[in-house]
């Protein structure tokens, strides 16, 4: 299969979405209706989810890298979780990129996003031509020499794992498995508080935290009264913010988890509790506390030689590092592939730290986070096994 | 801290390593012989051990034929303690009294039920071997309190409103001296009713869940 053939099926994906992007096609405004409801968003963080996070204009050198980050079979079994409202785009170029022929299990919490997609691309001509033969399944059944891209917990991927081996049809299966994950802030010496600040709450606003590249935590160089300072900014901006974009409502088990974590903080440090978000900061930590996926950020001080001992619990955790007070050549424009050399050759940093024990971690500029290229798995800790 | 007690007030007594197989489990033939020779002995004995333990040993017992004899000497007692937190099983805490005390000859008010945890230096009991109380229904000493409190405002609830246990215990005298829990408790007149532990909020998306991270569930 030509890689020309594989770029065209990628394309038509990425027409579909932009028909749920843009709030005058039906399908946009069916998406707007529907994903309150089934994504546990505001109608304002909905609309910011689909019209800023939605990867709908990817460059000519990220669709080449999305390619190259894709294996190649007849047909490509697709099981979605309820992840970001946004992910079923991105998961489905990745299948597409892979087989002419998809089948998709959307998520049954949120099956808003998917459900669209798969409809617009059985109504586009074009698709068919690729030609993308697309379906909605209530179970996959993938056969031997297929892909099976599963999205989920740790234990769903694993739970596909055990259910496909030596069940599959006719020989081995590719597993793609997209598990949890966090974000990671890190906030050099060298960076500018409250730039910095205005830049990780637009990390922390989208999607309320739901997804693998949230921050929860920030880690700041330079000092108690440093990190306090970058606290009170960061809460700041969460609440200015925040009233642009409310967060969506919570249960009783999510407020009550937030009501934990923060009467945690307060023993060892400060807290701002706003309308729509939460920050902790601790001076001097002992350990971290990972906060709940709630618009919710533990703010740390935290020097190069700390981060190991801070955060070698979560490492494998880590999707997702965006840094700030770094110099600009060593992220470069595409942080994925042109950054992790530079990263290591800049001695002395939190960023060089904490790529020591999370080197799968996507890295980004602050602020950029939550906008990762269209070049691959969202995720490059995703690995694919033969079973 | 229980070894410390045996040494303590020198009594004798059968400790985990001598009853236990490499993998945690009790060693149900170690267990037969120590009871034979308390019953050999006449004098009365107490059995402690978590209630996960006693669980695999009653298993264990069953499914032998003949039963074996396992009746402790008059007076004896039995306690058991914790949960079935991160385990595959669990069983209800009536129907475990009831086979402990079936198996061990005890009378049900013999077997006793105790709530503790690390950060704590006081325990609470059932009252039901001091001849007061009810099973399910535990008891603080003086200078421990426990409150339910509200999970979202975390401000104490009236008595006999389900909340999470904030307990005070005065004994800990080089440590924090108030815990709040994440166990959901309903204090009343009677004691202390254990109700289990507050379910964590619900995963949202693919973000790592707390319960996730710390139960270390999660493998990168």
């Amino acid at each position: 299969m030509s890689d020309a053939a594989r770029l065209a099926r990628v394309r038509r994906v990425i027409a579909a979405g932009a028909r749920i992007a843009d709030p005058m096609d039906a399908l946009g405004v069916e998406a707007r209706a529907r994903l309150p409801a089934a994504s546990g968003l505001s109608t304002q963080g909905v609309e910011l989810a689909l019209g800023e996070h939605l990867e709908v204009a990817p460059s000519d050198e990220a669709l080449r890298a999305l390619l190259a980050s894709c294996g190649e079979a007849p047909r490509c079994h697709l099981v979605l979780s309820a992840n970001v409202c946004t992910a079923p785009l991105r998961a489905l170029a990745l299948a597409a990129a892979t087989a002419p022929s998809v089948a998709v299990r959307p998520s049954r919490r949120d099956p808003v996003v998917a459900d669209l997609l798969v409809r617009a691309l059985q109504d586009d001509a074009q698709a068919r031509a690729a030609p993308l033969e697309i379906e909605k399944v209530a179970e996959v059944a993938p056969g031997g020499g297929d892909e099976l891209h599963v999205y989920g917990s740790d234990e769903t991927i694993a739970a596909f794992r055990r259910r496909a081996v030596g069940t599959q049809r006719g020989g081995a299966v590719v597993l793609r498995g997209h598990g949890t994950g966090i974000g990671v802030a890190l906030i050099e010496a060298d960076a500018e508080v409250e730039r910095v600040a205005a830049a990780l709450a637009r990390d922390v606003v989208p999607f309320d935290q739901q997804g693998c590249l949230s921050p929860r935590f920030a880690l700041v160089a330079g000092g108690p009264a440093r990190a306090e300072t970058f606290a009170a900014a960061l809460a700041a901006h969460l609440g200015a913010l925040g009233q642009r974009v409310p967060r969506g409502p919570l249960d009783e088990a999510q407020r009550a988890a937030l009501a934990a974590w923060a009467d945690t903080f307060r023993a060892v440090g400060e807290v701002d509790v706003g309308e729509h978000h939460l920050v902790a900061v601790d001076g001097a930590p002992r350990a971290l506390l990972l906060p709940p996926a709630a618009r919710a950020v533990c703010v740390a001080a935290a020097e190069p030689a700390d981060v190991a001992r801070l955060l070698v619990a979560y490492a494998p955790h880590v999707a997702a590092t965006g840094v700030a007070g770094l110099p600009t050549a060593a992220l470069g424009p595409t942080p994925r592939a042109s950054a992790e050399p530079a990263l290591d050759a800049v001695e002395g940093t939190l960023a060089r730290a904490l790529r020591s024990i999370a080197p799968r971690a996507r890295w980004s500029p602050l602020g950029s986070m939550q906008r990762p290229a269209l070049d691959g798995p969202v995720d490059l800790r995703t690995v694919r096994e033969t079973i | 801290m229980l070894d410390l007690f045996v040494r303590a007030w020198g009594v004798a007594a059968s400790w985990q390593p001598a009853l236990a197989h490499a993998d945690g489990r009790l060693d149900a033939d170690a267990v037969l012989a120590a009871v034979a020779s308390a019953r050999a002995a006449g004098s009365p004995v107490m059995v402690l051990g978590t209630s996960f333990v006693f669980v695999h040993l009653l298993d264990d017992l069953a499914a032998r034929v003949p039963a074996p004899d396992l009746r402790l000497p008059p007076g004896s007692a039995l306690m058991q303690t914790g949960g079935f937190k991160g385990r595959t099983r669990e069983v209800a805490a009536d129907e475990l009294r009831a086979r402990l005390a079936a198996t061990f000859g005890l009378s049900p008010a013999r077997v006793v039920a105790e709530y503790g945890m690390t950060e704590l230096s006081s325990q609470l009991y059932e009252g039901s071997l001091a001849g007061r109380g009810i099973h399910g229904h535990y008891l603080a000493p003086p200078w421990m309190r426990v409150d339910a409190v509200d999970p979202v405002t975390l401000l104490p609830l009236p008595r006999g409103d389900v909340g999470l246990a904030r307990i005070i215990d005065l004994a800990n005298v080089d440590s924090a001296v108030v815990v709040q829990t994440a166990d959901r408790v309903r204090v009343t007149a009677d004691g202390i009713e254990l109700l289990g532990r507050a379910p964590g909020a619900p995963p949202r998306g693919c973000s790592l869940a707390v319960d996730e991270a710390l139960s270390g569930r999660a493998e990168g």
